[in-house]
């Protein structure tokens, strides 16, 4: 999961479709990878959460609402409807679609249909209906994604924007970042940071991390990291808290180590009192709770 | 300077870091009178801390190169600990001796 976590094209449409019945699933993969949309299929509620929380960007949902019950989870309603209604409280303005198959068993009540986007309880669409509908979800899943990288990129600008001033602790930095050398007071962290030989790396809002109890859960984030080969491994390094790196021998392992160590931070310091905590290492749990969630 | 991850945990032990770990790494923080002042950390998975990681490790402590090798060669305890952080300026200046741990 780890290899995909930050293989975040921005060109891309990423779909989550669910459906028990594989042969619609399959179908509904087809119809969407023919309008350039990459697809997630799961046949449960289970399996959909699950893995709308480990892929690391999803733009739409695509749903049957009448979803089989898993018997492992008998007497707990597992329909698309719950699901939409529970991605929908993850994710208030994601693109969420829902369809059956069968007409009019897919009619729900008007407070369960609020949850999604649009639904379709008519039954089973023409394939015109489907191509149609298909161009359409896939407009709002471009916006949807263009509203989110928009937004990343702001939130980084602002980080940027608030890590220059008022006070950056330059000299802290410089000490931690081996091979940055004397610098000059006025040069920018970026500046000494690319000097040595680090490059930024930035991990949306939403993204996928591993946590330290073995599962994954979405960043708040956004999360800047500074990137630097070292010596054969990978040093990543969170901006704004050069004491928070981690290392691996791949980019990516070296991410997976410093979200893990975040998020042991953060479980670590998450029931003490503030006044026991020095503002430095007060500050260090804010900003996690901040770009995690604790 | 090369440190193995047995060395760093037994020195962070030596100094009275308030330590946690899991299976990925250990965690620990420097903390006088009840107060968390400073957080410290190292990963498992190899022998020794890989590339420049022993630097930052060093780093984080506050100490020199000079000075940690006399930490691995048991010449520094939590004492002398506190009194080369007041040095820096890491701890407020107070009474050197005798001052209440963690």
């Amino acid at each position: 999961m780890m290899d995909t976590m930050l293989e975040t094209d921005e060109s891309t449409v990423i779909a989550l479709v669910v459906d028990d019945n594989k042969r619609v699933l399959k179908a509904k993969r087809e119809l969407l990878h023919d309008q350039g949309i990459i697809t997630f299929g799961v046949t449960n509620y289970h399996d959909a959460i699950r893995e709308f929380r480990s892929v690391p960007r999803v733009d739409m949902v695509i749903t049957d609402i009448n979803l089989s019950t898993d018997e492992l989870y008998s007497g707990k309603d597992t329909s698309g409807a719950t699901l939409a209604q529970v991605l929908r409280a993850i994710s208030s303005e994601l693109p969420i679609y829902g369809y059956s198959a069968i007409f009019a068993e897919g009619q729900i009540s008007d407070e369960l249909s609020g949850a999604f986007t649009a639904y379709y309880p008519e039954g089973k669409l023409t394939l015109d209906q489907q191509l149609e509908y298909a161009v359409a979800w896939k407009a709002a899943a471009v916006q949807h994604r263009d509203q989110r990288l928009e937004r990343a990129k702001h939130e980084l600008e602002r980080l940027k924007a608030s890590y220059q001033m008022p006070d950056p602790n330059y000299s802290t930095l410089r000490d931690l970042t081996p091979g940055s050398g004397p610098t000059e007071d006025q040069d920018s962290i970026e500046e000494v940071l690319e000097r040595a030989g680090y490059r930024i790396k930035l991990i949306e809002p939403g993204g996928a991390r591993p946590r330290i109890d073995g599962a994954y859960a979405r960043t708040r984030g956004p999360i800047v990291l500074w990137i630097r080969e070292s010596g054969g491994i990978t040093i990543a390094e969170v901006y704004a808290y050069p004491e928070l790196y981690g290392h691996g021998e791949t980019e990516e392992r070296a991410i997976a180590d410093v979200l893990l160590l975040m998020d042991g931070y953060a479980n670590d310091l998450q029931g003490d009192d503030a006044s026991s905590l020095d503002p430095k290492v007060l500050r260090l749990r804010n900003y996690l709770n901040s770009v995690l969630e604790v | 300077m090369q440190i193995s991850t047995a060395d760093a945990w037994r020195v962070l032990r030596k100094l009275k870091f308030e330590l946690s770990d899991c299976k990925h790494h250990v965690r620990g923080f420097f903390t006088l009178d009840g107060k968390k002042l400073f957080p410290v950390h190292f990963s498992f998975g190899n022998k020794d801390l890989p590339g420049n990681v022993p630097e930052k490790f060093r780093k984080s402590l506050y100490l020199s190169e000079a000075e940690i090798r006399e930490l691995f060669a048991c010449h520094i305890d939590r004492l002398r600990y506190e009194q080369l952080l007041r040095v820096r300026g890491v701890l407020p200046p107070g009474k050197t001796f005798g001052s209440k741990t963690a």
